[in-house]
Parts: C-alpha cells; sequence; structure tokens
C-alpha cells in the first residue's frame, strides 16, 4: 500500500517536471493565464490546512500541473471541464496528506530585514540581482503591492466588521434558517434575483451569486420554503453558466464564466428540484386561496396584509420554477421543448407585474453609506463574504443592481427569449441569418445569445439538431439562385461525380457559413474584428465555388446548351462575401469610429462599390431564378408540363435587391452631401500631423484586401475614381447637393415600394425624407454662407444619420462673430466695411471680457428689419456703450443691455 | 524598460562584490515579508534592485501576523512585486534540506521554477 502511493507521488513529481519543462520552452501565456484561477478552484477544494506549506506548495504546483498537462494543453478554452480536474487534484492532494505525518515545523524563519536593506541598498541604480530564468520581462508582469490600481487585497484590511460564513452567522444567531417571514422571504429572493442579473451581467459569480450565504450550504436549512428556492437558485445558476460556456460566443468583457468550485448542488435531479419547488409553492397557493377576501366577510388590515404576503411569496416560487424549467426546455433536443417554453415565457410574463407591485413587501437594507466593496444587505447576505477569492487582477467593483430594475431586466430578457422560439420556422438559414442579425442589432444579453446559438447550432452540429448543414445549406441554396446542379429538374442532378463536388463544397461552406451565425452571437463589438476574420475563408471558398461552377458547367453544356453553371454557387458565396463586408464598414458607424471627415470615402466605398457588387450579385441570382423555373425538365423526356405557364413566380429576391438598392441610394445621398459640403467649405480636413488620408483609408479598409473578389480599391484608385475633375465643367455646389438630393428620393420611393414594411424600413424613410428636404433647401441657398459645419445626427438610426444645419446661436460667441466676419468680407458695400471694423473691434472686446455685451450685438444683428443704416449707428452706439463700459447707453428699441450683464 | 549593459542584468556572476554575493544567496529562497498595511506575503524571492522593491513568485497573501490564530486561508497573489518603501519586514527561510521527504527531493527544482505564476491579467 504504502509502496503504492510512492509510485503515485514518484508520478506527480514527474508531472510536475514536465510542466516546468513546458515552461522552460516558453509555452508561458497560453496556459498560465488560466493557471492562476485554477489555483483558486483547486485551493477551496484542497484543505490545505492539513498540509505541511512545503507540500502545500507542491500541491499547488502539482495541480496545476495536472491541469496544465490534461486540460490546458489540450484546449485552454474549455474552462467547464476543469470541475473534473478538481476533483482528480483534490484526490491527489488527499493522497500526498496521507503520505506525509502532519505535524512538523514548517519554515524556518531569519529575519534579515536589516541586512536585506543594508545590501540591496549597495546595488547601483538599475542593477538587478534576479534568478537565472527571470528577468525584466517577467518582472512586468508582476502585480504591484499597495498599489490601489492594482492590489485588490488592499481593502480587506479596511474593513473592520467581522465576516461571517453562513455556519458561523448562523451560529451567532445573525441569520436564521428555520421560521423565516414572509417579508425575508421576499426581501431574500428579490436580492438573490439581483445578484443573479448583475452576474449575467458581466460580474465575478463569487462577488454576486455567492454573497447569498444561503446558497453556500443550502441543506442545512431548515425552512423548507428557502431551502428549495436556494437549491432552484443553483441549478439555475449552473444551467446558465453551462449554456453560456457551450455556446462560446461570449468574451471575457460579457461574461465571466469561473465557478470558483463553489457546488451547485449537482447531486440533485433536475426534475427533483423541479418537484420540491412544485410541492412548496401549492402549499402557498393554498394558503392564498384560503386566505382570499370572501364576500361579505370583514377583514382586519393584518388578514389582508398577511394574504398579500403570502401571495407574494407564492407568485415569487412560481417565477423561479417557471424560470428554470424555461430554460430546461430550450436544452431540450431538437428544439422538442420550444412550445413548453413559449408557454412558460408567456405564464412568466404575466405574474411579472405582480412581483414588481410587491417587492416593497421585501426587507430592505438599511441604507447606511456604502463604501466600494461593503455595502449593506439583509441578513443573509454578505458581500465581503468571498472577498479572499478575488482573482490576483486589478480590482474591479460590483455594484449589485437594485431590485425593481432586476425584475425589469428579467422581463427584457423573456420578451427576447419569447421572439427566438420562433427561430425553428423561419425557413431556409438565409432569412435566420437575417434574423441573427435583427437580434443582435438590439444588444441582447449574453444568456439570450447564447440560447438562440445553441437552439440553430447544438453541440451536435446539426442545424436546430436534426437537419445537416449540408443539406439545409442545399436548400438555402435553392432558394436563393436554384442552381441546376441542385434542381431536380435538370441533366446533372444525378450525375454521381457533380454530386461529389457539389457535397464536397458545401462540406467546405459549412464551417465558415456557420461561423457566420456565430459572429451575431458576439458582443457588438467584437463582431467588427470577426467580420474582418471570416472574410478570408470566404475568400478560399469562393475560389472553389468558381471551380465547382466551371466544372458542372462543361457537363451542363453537353445536354443542356442554353444553359448556364458559371458563376453559380460563386455568386452565393458573393452574397455572403459582400454582406461580411458591409457589416464590417457599417460597423464603424455603429462603433463611432469614423471622424466627419473620413465620411467621403466611406461613404464612397459603400456606394460606389459593395452596395453596387451586391446589386448586381442580387441581380445575377435572381435570373438564375428565373431562369431555373423557365427550364425545361429534363428529368421526365417527352412529356410536356401539363401546368399553366402563367404562374407567379415562387422565388424571388425581389425584396433583398429592392433593399440592398435603396441603401445603395442613401450612401450615394449622404456620399454627394459630404463632396458638396466640401465644395463649399462647409467640412474642411484638419491638418493631419502624424498621418494622412491615404494612411486613414488604407487602414480602414485593410482587411479587403484578403478578398480576391470584389478586388480591394486602394487608395490612388479611389483619388482616380472619385476625382470630379472627370466631370467637365466642374459640377458646381448646388449641383452636387441636387445630386444628393435626387438619391434620398430614389432611396425613398424604393424603400416605399417594399412589402412588408418593418420598423427599420420605416425609420429609414423617414430619414431618406428628412435628408430630401435639408438637400432640398441647401440647393435653394439656406444657410448659404454660413461656414457651419453640418451635423450628422445619428439618434434615429445608427448606421443612417440625419443631416442638419446647425443654428447659428447654438455656436459659441466667437465662432458666430467669426461668420460674421467673414460674411461682411465678402459683401463690399460701404456699411459691411464699417461694420467688420466695429466688429473687429467687438473682437477684441471679447478677449477683454466684455462677453456680456456681445450677446445684444448678435441680437441687433439679427433684426434684420432695420435698414443698414440704422444698424450702423447701432453698432456706433454700441461701440459707445464699450468704451464706457459700466453704463446702459443702448437707445434704439433693440439695443439693451440688460443690467445683469454688466 | 530595456535594460542594456550586460553587467547590470548578469546575475549569478561570482566574485561580485559580497553585497551582491549575499542577496544572489538568498534567491529561489522562500521569503516572508511582511508589509505597512499588515499584510503578510510568503512566496520564493526572486529579483531585488537597490530600492529594495523585491518580486516574489508564488506569493500567498495573508491578511493576519502570521503566527495569529486561528489559520487563515491564504489567498493566491502568483508573481507580486512588492515596493521596498512598503517593506516592515524580511524574513528567508533557512531550512536548508525540507524535512521527512526524500521523495521530495526531485520536485524541489518544479516547485521553485512553479514560481513564475503569471497573473491573469485580462
Amino acid at each position: 500500500m504504502k509502496k503504492q502511493r510512492k509510485v503515485k507521488l514518484r508520478v506527480l513529481n514527474k508531472i510536475t517536471a514536465d510542466w516546468s519543462l513546458n515552461y522552460t520552452k516558453g509555452q508561458k501565456h497560453s496556459p498560465f493565464l488560466r493557471l492562476g484561477d485554477i489555483a483558486y478552484g483547486s485551493k477551496r477544494i484542497i484543505d490545505r490546512e492539513s498540509l505541511p506549506p512545503l507540500i502545500r506548495r507542491q500541491c499547488c504546483g502539482a495541480s496545476k500541473s495536472c491541469f496544465s498537462l490534461k486540460d490546458i494543453k489540450l484546449d485552454p478554452t474549455n474552462i467547464y471541464k476543469f470541475g473534473d480536474s478538481q476533483e482528480s487534484s483534490l484526490n491527489m492532494a488527499s493522497e500526498i496528506t496521507e503520505q506525509v505525518s502532519v505535524d512538523q515545523p514548517k519554515y524556518n524563519w531569519v529575519d534579515i530585514t536589516q541586512e536585506f536593506f543594508s545590501a540591496s541598498s549597495q546595488l547601483q541604480l538599475g542593477e538587478l540581482v534576479h534568478t537565472n530564468m527571470f528577468g525584466l520581462f517577467e518582472a512586468m508582469s508582476a502585480i504591484e503591492m499597495m498599489d490601489p490600481k492594482m492590489d485588490a487585497g488592499m481593502l480587506c484590511n479596511q474593513i473592520k466588521r467581522k465576516v461571517l460564513t453562513l455556519e458561523q452567522s448562523v451560529e451567532e444567531g445573525s441569520v436564521k434558517i428555520s421560521k423565516l417571514d414572509h417579508c425575508e422571504l421576499i426581501g431574500i429572493m428579490d436580492s438573490s434575483l439581483a445578484c443573479l442579473v448583475t452576474w449575467i451581467e458581466g460580474h465575478s459569480l463569487a462577488q454576486t451569486v455567492f454573497t447569498n450565504l444561503y446558497l453556500h450550504n443550502p441543506y442545512i436549512i431548515e425552512d423548507r420554503c428557502l431551502k428549495c428556492f436556494c437549491i432552484v437558485m443553483l441549478k439555475t445558476v449552473d444551467l446558465i453558466r453551462e449554456r453560456i460556456n457551450r455556446a462560446g460566443t461570449v468574451e471575457e468583457e460579457d461574461f465571466q464564466p469561473m465557478s470558483y468550485g463553489f457546488r451547485m448542488a449537482g447531486d440533485v435531479s433536475d426534475s427533483r428540484a423541479l418537484g420540491m419547488i412544485k410541492e412548496v409553492e401549492e402549499e402557498f397557493g393554498k394558503i392564498s386561496k384560503n386566505t382570499r377576501p370572501k364576500a361579505g366577510q370583514d377583514r382586519t388590515v393584518l388578514q389582508e396584509t398577511q394574504h398579500q404576503l403570502v401571495t407574494a411569496v407564492h407568485i415569487r416560487l412560481k417565477f423561479f420554477r417557471l424560470f428554470y424549467s424555461a430554460l430546461l426546455s430550450f436544452v431540450k433536443e431538437k428544439c422538442e421543448g420550444l412550445q413548453m417554453a413559449q408557454k412558460q415565457l408567456s405564464q412568466i410574463v404575466e405574474i411579472l407585474p405582480a412581483i414588481i407591485s410587491t417587492i416593497s413587501f421585501g426587507v430592505q437594507e438599511e441604507s447606511s453609506q456604502a463604501s466600494k466593496n461593503d455595502y449593506p444587505t439583509i441578513p443573509g447576505f454578505e458581500p465581503l463574504i468571498n472577498q479572499r477569492l478575488l482573482p490576483p487582477t486589478f480590482p474591479r467593483y460590483t455594484i449589485i443592481k437594485g431590485r425593481l430594475e432586476s425584475v425589469n431586466y428579467i422581463k427584457i430578457l423573456v420578451q427576447k427569449l419569447q421572439s427566438i422560439t420562433v427561430v425553428p420556422e423561419l425557413g431556409s438559414l438565409h432569412t435566420i441569418l437575417e434574423f441573427f442579425m435583427e437580434f443582435s442589432r438590439s444588444s441582447p444579453c449574453v444568456l439570450s445569445r447564447s440560447l438562440l446559438q445553441l437552439m440553430l447550432i447544438p453541440p451536435n452540429r446539426r442545424v436546430f439538431g436534426s437537419q445537416s448543414v449540408v443539406d439545409s445549406l442545399k436548400d438555402t441554396i435553392r432558394n436563393f439562385i436554384s442552381p441546376p446542379g441542385l434542381s431536380p429538374k435538370s441533366s446533372i442532378y444525378n450525375h454521381a461525380q457533380a454530386k461529389e463536388y457539389i457535397d464536397a463544397l458545401l462540406t467546405r461552406a459549412a464551417r465558415p457559413i456557420c461561423t457566420l451565425f456565430q459572429i451575431t452571437g458576439h458582443n457588438r463589438a467584437r463582431q467588427r474584428d470577426k467580420w474582418a476574420h471570416i472574410l478570408d475563408d470566404l475568400s478560399n471558398l469562393q475560389e472553389e465555388a468558381d471551380k465547382v461552377d466551371a466544372y458542372l458547367h462543361t457537363l451542363l453544356v453537353q445536354t443542356e446548351r442554353n444553359r448556364s453553371h458559371l458563376a453559380c454557387f460563386g455568386t452565393w458565396v458573393l452574397y455572403h462575401t459582400l454582406n461580411a463586408m458591409i457589416n464590417y464598414t457599417l460597423s464603424g458607424f455603429e462603433l463611432e469610429l469614423y471622424a466627419t471627415f473620413e465620411y467621403h470615402y466611406v461613404y464612397w466605398y459603400l456606394y460606389e462599390l459593395l452596395y453596387a457588387w451586391m446589386v448586381s450579385t442580387l441581380h445575377r441570382a435572381d435570373s438564375f431564378l428565373l431562369d431555373a423555373e423557365n427550364a425545361p425538365d429534363m428529368s421526365q423526356k417527352g412529356r410536356s408540363s401539363k401546368k399553366s405557364k402563367k404562374k407567379k413566380r415562387a422565388k424571388t429576391l425581389a425584396r433583398e435587391l429592392t433593399i440592398a438598392q435603396a441603401y445603395q441610394q442613401m450612401f450615394g445621398g449622404y456620399y454627394k452631401a459630404v463632396v458638396a459640403f466640401q465644395l463649399c467649405g462647409k467640412l474642411k480636413e484638419p491638418k493631419f500631423k502624424f498621418d494622412n488620408e491615404e494612411v486613414r483609408y488604407s487602414h480602414r479598409f485593410a482587411p479587403f484586401s484578403t478578398v480576391l473578389t470584389p478586388p480591394m480599391v486602394h487608395y490612388a484608385q479611389y483619388k482616380e475614381m472619385s476625382d470630379l475633375g472627370r466631370y467637365d465643367p466642374l459640377p458646381t455646389t448646388q449641383e452636387m447637393f441636387g445630386a444628393a438630393c435626387k438619391c434620398f428620393c430614389q432611396a425613398k420611393e424604393l424603400l416605399d415600394s417594399i412589402t412588408p414594411q418593418t420598423e427599420e424600413i420605416q425609420t429609414i424613410i423617414k430619414i431618406a425624407k428628412t435628408n430630401f428636404v435639408v438637400m432640398k433647401l441647401v440647393v435653394g441657398g439656406h444657410k448659404e454662407d454660413s461656414l457651419d459645419p453640418p451635423e450628422f445626427d445619428f439618434t434615429q438610426h445608427n448606421i443612417f444619420p440625419i443631416i442638419k444645419l446647425i443654428q447659428a446661436s447654438s455656436l459659441p460667441l466667437w465662432e458666430q462673430l467669426n461668420a460674421l466676419l467673414y460674411r461682411f468680407a465678402r459683401n463690399k458695400s460701404c456699411t459691411a466695411i464699417i461694420c467688420s471694423k466695429l466688429l473687429y473691434i467687438l473682437w477684441d472686446c471679447l478677449y477683454n471680457e466684455a462677453g456680456p455685451v456681445l450677446r445684444n450685438h448678435t441680437y441687433a444683428y439679427h433684426n434684420r428689419s432695420q435698414t443698414d443704416r440704422d444698424q450702423t449707428s447701432r453698432w456706433i452706439q454700441l461701440l459707445n456703450t464699450l468704451s464706457t463700459p459700466s453704463l446702459v447707453t443702448g437707445t434704439g428699441k433693440t439695443l439693451k443691455i440688460k443690467s445683469q450683464y454688466c | 524598460m530595456a535594460v542594456d549593459s550586460p553587467n547590470l542584468t548578469s546575475s549569478g556572476t561570482s566574485g561580485s562584490r559580497p553585497e551582491r554575493q549575499k542577496l544572489e544567496n538568498w534567491l529561489n529562497k522562500s521569503m516572508r515579508i511582511r508589509m505597512t498595511d499588515g499584510r503578510t506575503l510568503v512566496g520564493v524571492f526572486l529579483c531585488t534592485d537597490c530600492d529594495c522593491n523585491i518580486i516574489v513568485g508564488s506569493c500567498e497573501e495573508y491578511l493576519r501576523p502570521p503566527d495569529s490564530q486561528p489559520k487563515e486561508d491564504p489567498r493566491i497573489l502568483g508573481l507580486a512585486m512588492i515596493p521596498g518603501k512598503h517593506i516592515v519586514s524580511i524574513e528567508i527561510d533557512d531550512t536548508t534540506v525540507p524535512q521527512g521527504s526524500e521523495n521530495l527531493d526531485g520536485s524541489e527544482a518544479a516547485s521553485v521554477s512553479a514560481c513564475f505564476d503569471h497573473p491573469d491579467y485580462m
């Protein structure tokens, strides 16, 4: 027995040595990034107090090395596997514990403070004493202690009160585990929900959900209601964590997947947990029914409140049960649980208002001063309980959401979940992708995003768990472009070689297409990178699609002379490539990356290139569809089709086409407007100090260089293609504005023709209309001579702005003055010259703190009904007032220098 | 901050000044440092400079003084740098051969090299 253990330990040592070898080989970062985390997980389980320190250290090292060998090297991102490894490290640790007798002096500490200080002070400036393997590079990643921005542990010492665990608090009597009254139950449930929501929003589990002490060990709770609530809560947390990790579309800024080794009631089955809560829920339901007001009964206030309290607890239990079972319904294979989920979600929607109205019944925390880490809570919650679980990173402060806010959050979450239950009925993958994009635009939370992802492509990698990706791609492509190779009517449909080629292509296409869906599951900011990244894959796919098309074409023309298979699959891939490029470019507007002086080339690229290609791609696909419908049926030779030819076209891309055309016109309008604004000097390019337009341009469109079709337009080409010098005579500003006006008008008409109209399209129509009117005004000379830059207002839509010409008065005073001077300088009349001189003086005064007086001068200026002469005299008067600044000397009707201004 | 002159980074060069020698002898040993705010850090001594800034690896943080009861759970910090001005006392572990563990000799080197914990900063 003893020998066996020794062998085991030797193995352990070997592992440790291997691990250190890995380190020296330079595999530092990827495994290490998670090591700190893992150390935590294992730390909680290994009872380290019973180990002598040296062994403790080894445990730590050893358990780490197990991780790095077992999990991390294989798959560093698979965090949810760690649970297993924690247990294995626990086993190992306990073996070591057995091996070594317990009571030994651990360290032999020798104080060297003075020696050390004097020795180190002898070092020269910049001289380091360090071990062989340790250099400045490693030193950089050390946490700096006592730096409030780096050292999360600093705060621990500043909190004076004692932090007790659940067991300690129960012993002390500050936390009850039996006979909780209804107010307490309501308070605990609502606070727990708030913690849950805060966790889903991206905070650490330890600092949110597990500040609830009851969840640390629900089994010691005697109160049945609280106990079953805690168990269901733990199961819910575990399920949410599992779902989000599995979907894999979250980044660290969205969600923290660590579970810190907390036990999630894994030994209670789903059905048992639901059964427990249901039982208690029914009990409360009964009491609630019995205490309901009956006709003709006189009720005391006490009875009434009692009834309300019982009902409040009852609906909460119901809510948590429904929420958990709805989540479980989403997990069911092949989307079989969706109907159930719909039902449960609508039940939740019904009870949410009742929860909101009874939030005030729960016990509330005292409103004492909250510090960054510590905040007042109700009994049973301890914000500092997991303070020792803070990761060795810079401090992040967790602010738990309010109760009302959390229920409202759940309300939105439930609405989102309801909206995704219809996805399997949408049909082709293109429609589904459109839905995914639309869904993502509303910035949904990580949970709904993950559930949607897993619904479409569950771990078995089949669409909705049932159809293979290749098959559903075939359906989708048939609907998009009807390639002869996929049409049963065609002569090559049953050709073995052709089939093989198509299957091979689509098998290759499956991964990038699935990635398109996954991209929409990431948060909006991350999507931009991902769109750029996918272009590589799509470009390769494009090449293969073209080859397959060429081969199929040679087969096809042998039997059907007048049909073509060229650029058929290719067109389909191109459609996705263009979509990715467009999404990439547009995300720059949404993320507010582009400066106004960059708009002209961004709009140009969208208008002249991306959407132009998109329109022609859709045209080609649409004509393929038409061809396919009119094609003779080659599979049934000699028999004429009896169906009437004059039926409505079954498949058409008219809607997509119209939208693409409309968007092209919109961007055309913006492009022309921006150019016109540049021509008349309202938009100016700032002087770049460190870069120029070319650098910016190349940077903006850098990802497009990997794509072969459409080819990248380089800056020099862009300059050449967009040069207005091509036109003879040069277009005037008015003409450019007129062209923009026309574009917006066309966009509006195209959008109007789309049915059915979505809310988004209606918004864009409104924007197109507004811009049309603004352009019309500009053509008519509105604000012609002001040099104020136009404003692009993205409040209505984050991609299509409304162009606004700003009111002069909203500008700072000195800018108004500047504009006036500019005006007068151009207008060479005598009065104007005098006025401009005066304005110069006024301008001077502005910098001599005569600002208040100036406010009145603009008033005078705007009052255009006066003759020039009158105005001039007023200016002179105004000037007089400036020379004697303490007085009010305005005489005319328009000049009232108020005393408070002076 | 790149160090360009080789004599600054050269470590383990024997025949250097006795002070340096002394510091080098302490390298890779366990070190216990008390900080001005009362926390105690235990880790492996890796690096120091003229301002007595110390870098320790595999660092564990204890809130209470080391001898107090009951024993508390440490918080794992990994690689930590303690500015010299916040150091109250330094102690070094003087156990040359760990007791009762001829089995463990081979892994001592490993535990030392395991000290380069890179905390997750991201």
